[in-house]
Parts: structure tokens; C-alpha cells; sequence
């Protein structure tokens, strides 16, 4: 159905100066916008959208948002995360603003991909030739409308001591604004990084997608922290792919704040053997945040471990969807997959769907999950006031103590203190 | 009864047992003795026929059968008892359930004729009375949610409703306290008779004080380093693991 | 090794007890489905006009509605205009009582363990029994009658009890709910119907049995059930059919109505022909069972043991109208050779301080594919209302598969959801412990698995505790190696 939105992307070029890109890419391009183009917008019923509607989304016609001309919004501020001290790139609307000083520390190589195009990178066509169309719509019209993002490859046996960061940021515009960022990641073999990815999405109306493809090559191991700051009213369409081979391990952590809405679709592929994910995850909502997460975690290769937990707090008018599908492919014996989600219902107004699903098609396993909703323990409340705790500092304690969970995996990361500021600057 | 010759055992590439002889009449209670790692369980396991475990070299006969060609229902037919260090659990099958199905299983295989519920419940009341075990023993699950000393006892319990030819304690001892331990070794004297062996293994003397061995022997490194008769648990128990070792440096350099 | 005919036969039959067809004259109505047939059986019912256009208007609406693909599941194309609607063994007159039904049809209940005279029939159950398109006849109605319980045949009650279906019929699953339940709204035949009026508790257990025995017919059975204020029954389902190389479609509704502090326990131990270890033939199973808990502190309880069929695919669930009212969902499935299935249930909490409770145990082995779907929603309605949900797996071999796929939607601030699901094969080590203990390894097995459903075992009436573990071991025969 031709809704405003596919409209509006009818006639938008891809990238509006895509006259510097290479040719094959620009073929990429053109072939992702018509599979956007020819697809049908998700209606009610549609099992992806199940418990988020697009309705909304597909009645907007947002424009694709200008490259900034530098000036004082362009460069991250100080309180962010991404500090300019820090190494890694900074992204504006959909634009490298600046790569810090990330790609001077040795065996890291990290670029702007428009630049990388614009030179047409030997390895960075190598890496996207070998990458398979994603059929779906937002990654078809991510491939096709996005402007940059980041080309980060860590060298076989390079342990890179710094976190760095890419700061993805948007910022406010009269009208209603659209960007699109596409990360590629790769850690060559027995390479260690520690990266964050920092969404803030502008407070106005906006429209983004972000994909990411990361691969872990054999025994690399990387320590993912990924934030979203949230907002009222843009819509966040995040698209992530790692691929972990033979003993790679992933330690991720998320924080998301939710948006209108903050959609997540997490692919994680365990393709060899012994390889370990390990997965914490917390929703901090309020208002009428709506966060989407759809998990899906692939036992490829045998004897590979998987642990997921996420955690929800939704307060007042907030939507929380936690979908966790844990797959086990033929052959794939020796595995472990645990996941749980909890969840926090602070609202009568608030909402949370979670499915966790298993399809298992291996014998040797042992897999489970669990899913609970609840409220805070009312004696743990009573214990903490009748020790001259005031209530809300009380239920802050407890919140906080039970998000935290979520990254029990690694408890001294910035997605952890982050997550303590976020619920000390609520009581406050 | 039991003839264990040259035994070498492996687990992967890992040798466990390095050439173990040992011997035991009807009527004998042996103690096998040793530090950790010494080869103890294995040595147990082997002999119920645990999977995982290749036999590279030696024999185990079991009144002159070849016991490793056996399967481990086999082996129960023909009067093989392990009480496991870990007994496991079973949900949701019921203890007296289990067990007559075992007993009837091996009857079965032994040719001897079924016994029916009235019989049996008979069976293991008058068992339990002799033990000093609570009858809900029976109406539980399969050692399901049994404490440590529970588990240990309900083996104890199996063992004497089974009555085995041969019976193997894998470290029963262990985990128990004080109360529950002379428990368990008055189930084992009440148990002893002229027909029925016994190997004990154990990495305390402790339970040697209420089950009295006939012989004791020392396993240490996958092999019998010394063998006595009870006193020996007596001089470990004063001087540790360590003494044998140097006992033999000793003996090497005389 | 099997060698002669005789013995393969043996051992199919000690497979599939009840995959024998039993040789009678039959009234079938030719294959096809169109205004005309559904017309036709009302007509062979002697059913009211109201019956006859609600036929209909499901049928108009069932002509509108795509097959669901959602199901995990792999079905070959059904021809629906190849499966005649209406089977019945020839009755000539309708037998006033079992005296005057046919000696075959006797004779096959009672090789099914079902014996329906009065001298054989099962102490304190009584039974509706049920030969493809119809009843042959209610045990003990007299009794039940005396207590003010009605249990009849449903086409009995079209005759004896309209006013009562009026109210009722299509109220808990309407014809436009799915489109299964479309098609069994306008083709269905016979089924049970009971009414427990107010403050009775049923004198003793009702059970219906179906069979299906005509080939190329489906069964489409119909069963309402309602228990007025303060009244309690239990009911058991059975049901069998020959084994033949073609697959049979089974399409049954079932409505349950529980009012004030009411209870109803719907037990269910399905042995359908479940094909054969090549997933040639068997019936496909595709039930709509739906209950509602319409009074204050009512309950509604389901136990199902699933062995049978080459697929089935049902849900029952509870909705949970009444405050303080209670569902419960009780469930064993067993997939083996390349048997499917799709089920488990739906806890719609809508009342205050509702509970409802979900206990899953599947079993997989050989190819055997299955599915535990379920869905519990909480209402912005339903305060304090509470789920405790457990599924679990258990495989056996290399190329089963098990998935767990439940839905949790949770809008009360004070609800309490847990959900727990685990799936595992069967563990090493307690096969060991068996083994040193003396049992053989499919005995063993079949102990552990046991085991694995005590929980819901636990939940049937005696009889079909047995029958169900006896179910168990016979259907897992040969899945060892």
C-alpha cells in the first residue's frame, strides 16, 4: 500500500549526493529502494509489527535531513557520552562530523564510510559484496537512504585497551526529519575492543534507521554497550547483526529509554563452535516511551552458549515489547541458551508483551527461558522505609537493584552507570 | 566373587587407572582409601558400567563373567550394587515405584518369578523398620528435593530391598554428619553376610570406624600403592597421603 | 525379526489397538460442501429453521475466510470438496434405547474398551458414544436424569432441548472465530450436550467417546456444555479410528459455560490414528475448545493427553469473565515418527483477582515436531490477577524438534506473571541410575517420561491416568536408538 511515507521515499533520492559513490553501490541502492518501494507498510496482523503499530509512522512524510554545516549543535557536547576526549566518530543527522583520535591507536582502523566509498575502498566493497540482501523493509531502506556511518576494523590479535564510541546523534528540526546511519564492525581473529554505540535521537519528530553489521572472527571477543537516550517523539528503527565465530564472545549490554517508537530487531548468529554471547538488556520507560526489542538468537555451530537477560521497568503510558527467540539449528548439540526477561509494571496505563521463544532442533540441549511481570516486593519496600529510607528513594533502590540484574554479566560498564544515573536523576 | 586384574583405565586421553588388581571373596569388606584424584570414583564406575570410560588394557570378572561385556542392567541383574556419591533425581517417579520395577526388572532377567505390590510394599516396610527409615521414603519422588543424608540413606534403603552379591559405596560417606554417617553404617553392617561383598570407598577413615574393613587399600595415582588390614586406615588417618609416598621413598632408598 | 503377515499385523495392532474398521452399512452423503449439503444434514437432523440458517451464515462466512498459515506446522492442501460431511451407520429407525442398536456398533465400542450394555458398562461413568456423524446412544441417561443432569447426544438435544442451545450454541466460540470453527459451525453433525442446573453436583463422571470409521468423511462434532450456580461436573473425551493411508480432518468445537462458583473439568485423552512411522495417513485434529468462566469464582480445568493424530492443532483456553474465577490448563503431547503439533492454551483475564495456571509437558521423538503456543493476557480490568505458567521439552533423538512459543501481555500494573519453560533431552545421568538399578533402556525411558508427567497425570480420573501412561509407552515404542 502506498502509505505518505513510501510516497515521499518514492521521490527521494538516494543519498542526495550519491553522484561521488561508486557505481556498484549506487546499483546497491537502487535495488534496496525498490524492494522498499514494492513492499507493503506493515499493517495490523503483521506478526514482525505485532505489538508495534506503524500506522502512525506510515502516515508521515519526513524529509531526509541536511548534512550540518558545522557550527555549535555539529560537535558532540560535553556531557555526552562521546566526549570529543574520547576516541571514535561522531554522527549528525546521518553525517560523520569528526573520527576522534580512534584511528591513530594501532591496529584500529576506523572510517567515515561515505569517505571509504568516496575512494571506493578496496576492502570495504570486498566486505559488502559479501554481505546478502536483507529482504525486510526498514534494512531495504536503510541500505537505500543511508548517508554514512561508521568502518571500524580491529586488526587479528589487537586487544584495544580505550572504549571507543560512536556517538549516532540527530538533532531538532522545525519539520519532520530523516536519517540513516550504517555501521559495519569487524574483529579479526583473537581481537578484543570495547565499543559503544550512542543513540540520541532528536526530541522533535524524526525518523531514523540504524544498521549494524558486526562480525567477531575466532577467539575475538567484544564488549558492546549500546544506549539509547530516548525521546517523545522520534521514531528509532535499529537493524543489528553480529556474526561470532568459532569462540568469539559477545558481551553486550543495552539501555534503551524507548521513543515513538524505539524498535530493535538484534540478530545474533553463533556460527562456530564454543562461541558465548552473553546478553543484558534493560528498558527504563516512562511517558508514553513505547521500546521494542526482537531478539533473535541462532545457535549455528555445536557446543555454543548463549545468556540473556533483559529487564523492564515501564512506568505511566509507556509500551514495553520484549521478543526473545532463541533458534537451535540441526547439529548444533552441546548447546546452552538461557534468557529471562522481568518485567516492572509501575503504571495502570503501562503495557509490556514479551514472548520468548525457543525452536530447537537439536537433541543435546539444554535451553530455557523465563518471563515474569510483577510489581516491586512490597516487604523489601517496608524493610528499606522502616530503616528511615523515604519511599521513593526506597523504590529507586530496589529499580535499580533489579535493572542491574540485566548486567550482572559485567556490572562495571558505562551502560550500568548510566543506567544508575538515569534512575537517581528520576528520583531526584 | 570379584577379580579386578591390570585394570588401565582412560577418560578422553586422560589415564585414570594405571594397572589396579584387587580382589574380594564373598563375605569381605573392602576399603579402597586415597586422596582425590586418585582414581576412586572411577574405579566405582567403571564397575557399574558408566559410559565415557575405555578400558585399554586388563580384566574384571564378577564370579567368572567378564563384567565389562555386561550392560549396566546386566550387571544389576547379576548382583552388582553402586551407591552413587551423587545419587540422581528423578521428578515426578515414585520411590517405591522405582524400586519394584528395578527388583521385578532384574528378577525378570534372572528368571525368578515377579512380586507383586502386597508382597513387596511387605518387603520394604520390614526393610525400613530394620534401617530406622521413615515410611514417607517411599511415597516420594525419586530423590527428588532428599537432603544430602536422605539421598545417601535412600541408597542405602535400595541396596538392602535389592540385595546385591557385590555392593560398591562410592564415597557415601561423604557429605554426611555425624548422626546420619553411623545411620548409614548400621544399614551396611545389617547388611553384611557370609555371601555378599562389600567395597568401600572412601576418602576419610571416619566411616572405617563404624564399618570395620577387612582389608584396606591405598589408591593413589590410578594404581594400588599399599594394601593392610584395618590398622592401615588407622596409620592414614594419623600421618595423611603424603606418608605413603614417603614411606615408599623411604623403602627406594633402603 | 517379524517375518510372517500375521505377526507384522500383530505388532501394528499392539501399536495401534484400535486401528481396526468396523464392516457396516452405512449413509454417507456424497463428497462436497456447498449450501445444498449443509441444507441436507439439517434437514437428515430434523433441525429448526434458526439451526438450518445458522448453518449458513457461518458457511457464507467461512467461504470468506484463508486458511491460517500461522501454525508451525506442514499440511498438505485439504480439498474440502472432497470429504463427505455426513456419515451415518444405517440406523434404519432411531433406537428408542441401546437394546435396539445394531450388535456391530456394540460390539466395536466394547473391543475399544467402551462397553455400553448394561450389564458391562463402566461403573459410575456414563457415556455418549460417538460412531463418525453420530450418536448411537447415552449410558445411564436415566439416572443423570433423576439428578436433573442432562446428557443427551447434541442431536438430541436440537429435538428435546432448542431453547436451551438458542442461548448457548456459538456463544463462547462464535462461527466468525477461526476458520475451523466457521467450517464446524456449518457442517457439524453430533457431539455431547450437558446441563448441569443449579446447585447439582454431577452424580457421576460423562464421558463421551468418538470414532471415526466411514473413510473420506470428517468428523465435525459439536459440544456444549453448562453449569448453572454452584454446580461441578466432570467430563472425559476419547476418541479413535482406523489406521488408513489416507489423513481424515477432525474439526470439533467445544463451548463450556460455568456460572457462579461453578466447576467444570474437561478431560480429554486423544489417541486419533496418528499415521504411520512414513507420516502416511492419520487423522488431522483441528479443535476449537474454548470455555468461559461467566460467574463469580467459576472454574474451568483442562486436561489433555495428546498421543494421536499426524496433526493437531488446538488451543484450549479459558476466559476469565467472573471475578475471583479460575482457569486451569493441564497438557501432555507426544509427538513421534513425523507426527505435528501445535498446541497448548489461552488465559484471557478479564475478571478481578482471576488465576489461571498452565502445566506443558512435550515430548518429541523420532521426527516428531512440536509446539507449545499459549497465550496469557491480562486486561486492563483484571486487578490482582495471576499466572503461573511451567512448559517443558523433552527430546528423544536427533531429528525431533520442540519450540515453545508463548505470548505474554500484561496490562495491570498489579498482575503477577511467571512463565518458565525449559527443554532438554533426557538427561545421561538418571538413564544410568536406571540402568544400575536393573531396568532395561525403554523401560527406563519410559519411567523418566512418566515422570515427566506426573504432574499432569495426576489431574485425570484413574481410568484415564492408566490408559494414558499406558498411551505413552506404547507410542514411544521404538523411539530407543
Amino acid at each position: 500500500m502506498a502509505t505518505p511515507m513510501l510516497q515521499s521515499l518514492a521521490t527521494t533520492l538516494p543519498v542526495a549526493d550519491s553522484t561521488g559513490l561508486p557505481g556498484w553501490y549506487r546499483e546497491r541502492q537502487q535495488r534496496a529502494r525498490e524492494r522498499a518501494l514494492a513492499a507493503d507498510w506493515p499493517q495490523r496482523g503483521n506478526e514482525a509489527f505485532k505489538y508495534t503499530s506503524l500506522y502512525a509512522l506510515g502516515q508521515r512524510a519526513p524529509r531526509l535531513a541536511d548534512r550540518p554545516q558545522g557550527g555549535s549543535d555539529a560537535a558532540p557536547s560535553g556531557d555526552s557520552a562521546a566526549g570529543t576526549a574520547l576516541p571514535g566518530a561522531c554522527f549528525v543527522d546521518g553525517h560523520c562530523v569528526g573520527i576522534g583520535s580512534g584511528h591513530s591507536l594501532d591496529g584500529v582502523e576506523l572510517d567515515s564510510l561515505a569517505q571509504a566509498l568516496a575512494r571506493d575502498d578496496e576492502s570495504l566493497r570486498f566486505a559488502i559484496a559479501g554481505e546478502a540482501d536483507d529482504e525486510r523493509l526498514f534494512p531495504s531502506l536503510n541500505t537505500a537512504f543511508a548517508t554514512d556511518g561508521a568502518w571500524l576494523r580491529v586488526a587479528a590479535g589487537t586487544h584495544v585497551e580505550p572504549w571507543l564510541t560512536l556517538d549516532c546523534r540527530g538533532r531538532s528540526h522545525d519539520d519532520d526529519s530523516a536519517w540513516h546511519l550504517s555501521h559495519r564492525i569487524d574483529l579479526g581473529e583473537g581481537a578484543r575492543l570495547c565499543l559503544i554505540i550512542d543513540v540520541s535521537a532528536a526530541p522533535t519528530a524524526s525518523f531514523a534507521t540504524l544498521a549494524s553489521r558486526i562480525r567477531l572472527q575466532a577467539d575475538a571477543h567484544l564488549h558492546l554497550v549500546w544506549l539509547n537516550a530516548g525521546s517523545d517523539q522520534a521514531s528509532v528503527f535499529a537493524n543489528t547483526r553480529i556474526d561470532l565465530e568459532s569462540r568469539a564472545r559477545l558481551t553486550m549490554q543495552v539501555l534503551d529509554a524507548g521513543a515513538a517508537p524505539s524498535r530493535h530487531d538484534l540478530a545474533i548468529a553463533l556460527r562456530g563452535e564454543n562461541a558465548l554471547a552473553e546478553l543484558g538488556g534493560a528498558f527504563l520507560l516512562a511517558d508514553k516511551r513505547h521500546a521494542d526489542m526482537q531478539l533473535d538468537m541462532q545457535h549455528l555451530a555445536g557446543d555454543a552458549d548463549s545468556d540473556t537477560r533483559w529487564r523492564v521497568i515501564a512506568d505511566d503510558r509507556s509500551r514495553a515489547v520484549f521478543n526473545g527467540y532463541i533458534t537451535v539449528a540441526p547439529g548444533a548439540d552441546g548447546t546452552d541458551a538461557q534468557l529471562s526477561c522481568k518485567s516492572l509494571l509501575g503504571s495502570s496505563l503501562a503495557e509490556v508483551d514479551a514472548q520468548p521463544a525457543l525452536e530447537i532442533h537439536a537433541e543435546d540441549v539444554k535451553c530455557g527461558h523465563g518471563a515474569t511481570v510483577g510489581q516491586l516486593d512490597e516487604q523489601a519496600l517496608f524493610y528499606l522505609r522502616s530503616r528511615g529510607i523515604d519511599a521513593a528513594q526506597a523504590r529507586t533502590l530496589l529499580k535499580r537493584a533489579f535493572a542491574v540484574e540485566a548486567f550482572a554479566a559485567a556490572p562495571e560498564t558505562p551502560a550500568a552507570s548510566r543506567l544508575v544515573a538515569v534512575l537517581d536523576r528520576e528520583s531526584a | 566373587m570379584l577379580k579386578i586384574e591390570n585394570l588401565h583405565v582412560r577418560i578422553d586421553d586422560k589415564a585414570i587407572l594405571n594397572g589396579v588388581d584387587l580382589t574380594i571373596n564373598a563375605g569381605e569388606v573392602h576399603a579402597v582409601m586415597g586422596p582425590n584424584g586418585s582414581g576412586k570414583s572411577t574405579l566405582a564406575a567403571i564397575l557399574a558400567g558408566r559410559d565415557g570410560y575405555e578400558v585399554t588394557e586388563g580384566s574384571v570378572t564378577f564370579q567368572g563373567e567378564n563384567l565389562l561385556e555386561l550392560d549396566p542392567e546386566e550387571r544389576a541383574a547379576a548382583g552388582v550394587f553402586l551407591a552413587f556419591q551423587y545419587p540422581v533425581e528423578i521428578p515426578g517417579v515414585n520411590n517405591t515405584y522405582f524400586l519394584r520395577s528395578a527388583l521385578n526388572a532384574q528378577r525378570k532377567a534372572r528368571g525368578e518369578p515377579e512380586i507383586d505390590s502386597v508382597q513387596f510394599l511387605r518387603l520394604v516396610r520390614e526393610t525400613l523398620k530394620v534401617l530406622h527409615l521413615p515410611d514417607e521414603l517411599l511415597h516420594r519422588g525419586v530423590n527428588s528435593g532428599f537432603s544430602g543424608g536422605e539421598k545417601k540413606r535412600n541408597e542405602i534403603f535400595q541396596m538392602a530391598v535389592l540385595e546385591p552379591r557385590l555392593a560398591i559405596m562410592d564415597e557415601t560417606d561423604s557429605g554426611l554428619d555425624i548422626d546420619a554417617l553411623r545411620q548409614v553404617a548400621d544399614g551396611v553392617n545389617a547388611l553384611r553376610s557370609p555371601d555378599r561383598g562389600f567395597l568401600v570407598i572412601t576418602h576419610y577413615q571416619r566411616l572405617l570406624d563404624y564399618i570395620t574393613p577387612d582389608r584396606v587399600h591405598v589408591l593413589s595415582e590410578g594404581r594400588i600403592v599399599e594394601s593392610g588390614d584395618k590398622s592401615l586406615a588407622k596409620e592414614l588417618e594419623a600421618h595423611g597421603y603424603g606418608w605413603i609416598a614417603e614411606r615408599k621413598l623411604d623403602e627406594a632408598v633402603a | 525379526m517379524v517375518s510372517t503377515p500375521e505377526e507384522i499385523t500383530e505388532r501394528l495392532d499392539q501399536r495401534y489397538k484400535a486401528g481396526f474398521v468396523t464392516d457396516i452399512e452405512s449413509d454417507t452423503i456424497a463428497p462436497g460442501l456447498n449450501e445444498d449439503v449443509i441444507r441436507m444434514i439439517s434437514a437428515k437432523k430434523e433441525e429448526p429453521e434458526w439451526l438450518t440458517d445458522m448453518r449458513l451464515k457461518a458457511y457464507r462466512h467461512w467461504l470468506t475466510m484463508p486458511m491460517p498459515q500461522w501454525a508451525r506446522l506442514k499440511i498438505a492442501p485439504i480439498d474440502f470438496q472432497a470429504i463427505s460431511y455426513y456419515a451415518s451407520p444405517n440406523l434404519k429407525n432411531r433406537p428408542k434405547s441401546l437394546d435396539e442398536v445394531d450388535p456391530k456398533l456394540l460390539e466395536t465400542f466394547e473391543k475399544l474398551g467402551v462397553p455400553l450394555h448394561e450389564r458391562a458398562r463402566l461403573a459410575g461413568v456414563a457415556v455418549d458414544a460417538v460412531f463418525d456423524s453420530v450418536s448411537v446412544g447415552t449410558t445411564f441417561q436415566k439416572e443423570l436424569a433423576q439428578a436433573g443432569v442432562i446428557f443427551c447426544s447434541f442431536s438430541q438435544a436440537v429435538r428435546e432441548h432448542p431453547e436451551l442451545l438458542r442461548e448457548y450454541l456459538g456463544t463462547v466460540v462464535p462461527h466468525t472465530d477461526n476458520f475451523f470453527a466457521a467450517l464446524n459451525a456449518a457442517v457439524f453433525t453430533d457431539g455431547s450436550f450437558v446441563y448441569i442446573p443449579k446447585g447439582v453436583r454431577c452424580p457421576m463422571e460423562l464421558s463421551t467417546y468418538f470414532r471415526i470409521n466411514a473413510r473420506d468423511t470428517g468428523q465435525f462434532e459439536r459440544t456444549l456444555i453448562i453449569a448453572e450456580d454452584d454446580s461441578h461436573v466432570s467430563y472425559l473425551e476419547g476418541c479413535t479410528a482406523p489406521m488408513r493411508d489416507e489423513n481424515q480432518l477432525h474439526a470439533a468445537v467445544v463451548e463450556l459455560v460455568a456460572k457462579d462458583r461453578a466447576e467444570i473439568k474437561y478431560s480429554t485423552v486423544q489417541n486419533w490414528y496418528p499415521g504411520d512411522e512414513n507420516g502416511v495417513g492419520g487423522i488431522y485434529n483441528f479443535v476449537t475448545k474454548r470455555g468461559a468462566c461467566r460467574g463469580v469464582k467459576s472454574k474451568i480445568s483442562w486436561t489433555q493427553v495428546e498421543t494421536g493424530s499426524a496433526i493437531t492443532w488446538k488451543y484450549p483456553s479459558c476466559v476469565l469473565q467472573g471475578d475471583d474465577s479460575v482457569g486451569e490448563f493441564y497438557s501432555v503431547a507426544l509427538t513421534h515418527h513425523r507426527q505435528q503439533a501445535d498446541t497448548g492454551t489461552k488465559m484471557i483475564h478479564l475478571g478481578k483477582n482471576t488465576k489461571s495456571k498452565i502445566i506443558a509437558k512435550g515430548i518429541s521423538a523420532g521426527r516428531g515436531q512440536q509446539t507449545y503456543r499459549g497465550l496469557v493476557k491480562v486486561l486492563p480490568t483484571a486487578n490482582n490477577a495471576r499466572n503461573y505458567t511451567q512448559c517443558d521439552s523433552l527430546l528423544i533423538g536427533k531429528q525431533c524438534g520442540a519450540h515453545t512459543f508463548p505470548y505474554i501481555e500484561v496490562r495491570r500494573h498489579d498482575a503477577i506473571v511467571e512463565h518458565e519453560a525449559t527443554t532438554s533431552k533426557i538427561s545421561e545421568d538418571q538413564l544410568f541410575y536406571c540402568r544400575a538399578r536393573g531396568l532395561g533402556e525403554e523401560d527406563a525411558i519410559s519411567l523418566i517420561v512418566d515422570g515427566f508427567c506426573r504432574e499432569v497425570f495426576k489431574e485425570l480420573p484413574m481410568e484415564f491416568a492408566v490408559e494414558a501412561k499406558r498411551l505413552l509407552e506404547v507410542s514411544l515404542e521404538g523411539s530407543v536408538g
